[in-house]
C-alpha cells in the first residue's frame, strides 16, 4: 500500500511523516552519503517539504518501507533551484501538469532479499504512476542514474532525455522528461504482474475492494 | 570528425526520438547502423546475457555484427569467456572493450580478443543494460579504432538504452501475439532447420535435398520470419526451444 499524503491529510499523519523524515535521513544521508542533507535531529527535511508537495509513503507492518516525493514545477523545485546546471544550458518543460519526482527510496532490507523485483519496489513504481493519473499529470521530471532509464522505458513511461548523462558528486546522472498515460500504468502492471491498485488516496479511496485495504497492516491506522 | 557538444546533444536527441517511433527490428538496426557510423562504428549487437552453460543465440535481440563472427561467437560459447562480457556484468556505465581487464593467464579470453579484429572488431564500446526483473543485457558497438569524446560516449550511452528498450518492447509484444503452435512451418522449412541445426550451410542442404541453394535460403528465411527470429542462428535456437526440431 502506498499512502498519498498532501496538505489535506498531512496534519493527521504527523507521526507517520516524522517516521518518513527519519527514513529519508537513514537512506539518503546515512546510506547514500548525501552529507549536505545531514540534520542533527536525524530528520531529513528541506525547503521543498511544503504544503505544495505530495508525499508517497509505502507502509508495511506499520513501518515506512519506501518513499518518494512529487514537487510541482510551477514552484521552486530541484532542477530549477538546486542543480539547473544539469540541463547543460537547456531548458526543462514546466507547468501545472508537470511535476518533479524526487527522493525515491526503498528500504534496503526489502530489496536485498530479492534478485529481481521485490514487491516493495514494485508497489512504489506502481504508486507513482497511479498518483500521476490521480493528480491529472502529463509528465514527471526525473534526475536519475542512466541505468534506471531502461527501467522507466520498460515500465511504459514516454521518457526523453533533457541533457546528456554527466557525473555529479561522482555519480552519473541524466535529467529526463517522463510522459505518463493510462498505458504507462497498464505496461507497469504487466511488467510487475500486479493488477490491483496500490495507491491509497484518503477521502476518495481508489480501492473498490475492502480486502485490499484490510490486507495492509497500516489500514488499521488510517 | 569531432563535433561540438551542442551538436552531439542534438544528434542524440534526434536519434532517441526516432528510435522511440520505430516499429520493426530492421528499422532499429538501420537507425543504429546510421548512428554508429556517424560516431565511427561499423557494427553493433544487442543481446541479453545467458547464464552459465546456456547458449547465446536465443538472447540476441538484434545483430549488426558480421554473421560469421556471430556464428563463431555463439557456437564456441565465447560469451562465457569474453573479458568484455565479464566486465559488463560488473559495471553500470559504458566502457571501451580495450578497458576490459585481461588476465595474462587467460588464454581463452586473449584468443577472443585476438580473433575479433579479424572481423573488423578491433575496439568498441560496451553499454551495460539492466531490466526490471534483474536480467542483464549488453549493447555493443565495434570499430576499427575508437575515438569518442566524453559527450559522444554519453550520447551513445543514451542511444544504446533507447535502442535496447525499443527492441525489447517490440519483441515482447511479438512474443505475446504469436501462436505457440509449430504447425504453421512447412515440412520443407522444418527439414532445412534440422540440417541447419547440425551445422550445414544453405549450399550443403541444397545438395542433400536436391534443391538449389537459393530455394533453401528462401525456406530458411521464411522459417525465421514465422519464428520471429532476426537471423539464422536465432531461428535455429527458437525452433529448438519450441521443440519444432530436436
Amino acid at each position: 500500500m502506498i499512502l498519498l499524503i498532501n496538505k489535506a491529510n498531512a496534519a493527521r499523519h504527523a507521526p507517520l511523516l516524522d517516521q518518513v523524515y527519519r527514513f529519508r535521513h537513514r537512506f539518503f544521508v546515512d546510506r547514500l552519503g548525501w552529507t549536505a542533507l545531514r540534520r542533527p535531529d536525524g530528520r531529513e527535511i528541506d525547503q521543498f517539504d511544503t504544503d505544495a508537495c505530495v508525499h508517497l509513503v509505502g507502509v508495511e507492518g506499520g513501518s515506512v518501507v519506501s518513499y518518494t516525493r512529487l514537487l510541482p514545477t510551477t514552484e521552486p523545485h530541484l532542477l530549477s533551484d538546486v542543480y539547473p546546471e544539469m540541463l547543460q544550458g537547456g531548458t526543462a518543460p514546466t507547468g501545472p501538469d508537470i511535476w518533479e519526482w524526487t527522493r525515491c527510496a526503498v528500504a534496503p532490507e526489502k530489496r536485498e532479499r530479492h534478485k529481481g523485483v521485490d514487491a516493495t519496489t514494485a508497489h512504489m513504481f506502481l504508486g507513482v504512476a497511479e498518483a500521476c493519473l490521480h493528480l491529472g499529470l502529463r509528465a514527471l521530471l526525473v534526475q536519475t542514474h542512466p541505468l534506471l532509464m531502461s527501467r522507466i522505458i520498460e515500465l511504459g513511461w514516454k521518457a526523453r532525455p533533457l541533457a546528456l548523462p554527466r557525473e555529479y558528486d561522482g555519480q552519473p546522472v541524466v535529467p529526463i522528461y517522463a510522459g505518463v498515460t493510462r498505458e504507462t500504468l497498464q505496461a507497469s502492471r504487466e511488467v510487475y504482474g500486479i493488477r490491483h491498485p496500490v495507491l491509497l488516496v484518503e477521502g476518495e479511496d481508489l480501492h473498490p475492494s475492502d480486502d485490499v485495504v484490510q490486507d495492509h497492516p497500516y489500514a488499521d491506522a488510517v | 570528425m569531432p563535433i561540438s557538444e551542442l551538436q552531439v546533444r542534438q544528434f542524440t536527441f534526434d536519434c532517441v526520438e526516432r528510435l522511440g517511433s520505430l516499429t520493426t527490428i530492421d528499422d532499429i538496426s538501420a537507425e543504429l547502423r546510421r548512428a554508429g557510423a556517424a560516431l565511427g562504428f561499423e557494427s553493433f549487437c544487442i543481446s541479453g546475457l545467458p547464464s552459465a552453460g546456456e547458449r547465446l543465440d536465443p538472447y540476441v535481440l538484434l545483430s549488426g555484427w558480421p554473421d560469421a563472427w556471430l556464428e563463431r561467437y555463439a557456437r564456441e560459447g565465447y560469451v562465457h569467456r569474453d573479458p568484455v562480457i565479464r566486465k559488463v556484468r560488473q559495471t553500470t556505465m559504458p566502457f571501451a572493450w580495450s578497458e576490459a581487464p585481461l588476465d595474462p593467464d587467460d588464454r581463452e579470453g586473449a584468443r577472443i580478443m585476438r580473433e575479433a579484429p579479424q572481423f573488423g572488431l578491433v575496439d568498441g564500446l560496451a553499454v551495460p543494460i539492466y531490466t526490471t526483473h534483474g536480467f542483464q543485457a549488453i549493447v555493443t558497438f565495434g570499430a576499427h579504432a575508437l575515438s569518442l569524446s566524453k559527450d559522444e560516449r554519453a550520447g551513445l550511452h543514451l542511444i544504446a538504452i533507447y535502442a535496447h528498450g525499443q527492441a525489447r518492447n517490440l519483441l515482447t509484444r511479438r512474443e505475446a501475439g504469436r501462436s505457440p503452435s509449430p504447425s504453421h512451418l512447412s515440412q520443407r522449412e522444418i527439414d532445412c532447420l534440422r540440417w541447419a541445426a547440425s551445422g550445414k550451410s544453405a549450399w550443403d542442404i541444397g545438395t542433400i535435398l536436391g534443391l538449389s541453394q537459393r530455394t533453401i535460403e528462401e525456406y530458411l528465411s521464411n522459417a525465421a520470419m514465422k519464428l520471429g527470429a532476426v537471423n539464422r542462428v536465432q531461428c535455429v535456437a527458437e525452433a529448438i526451444r519450441r521443440k519444432i526440431i530436436p
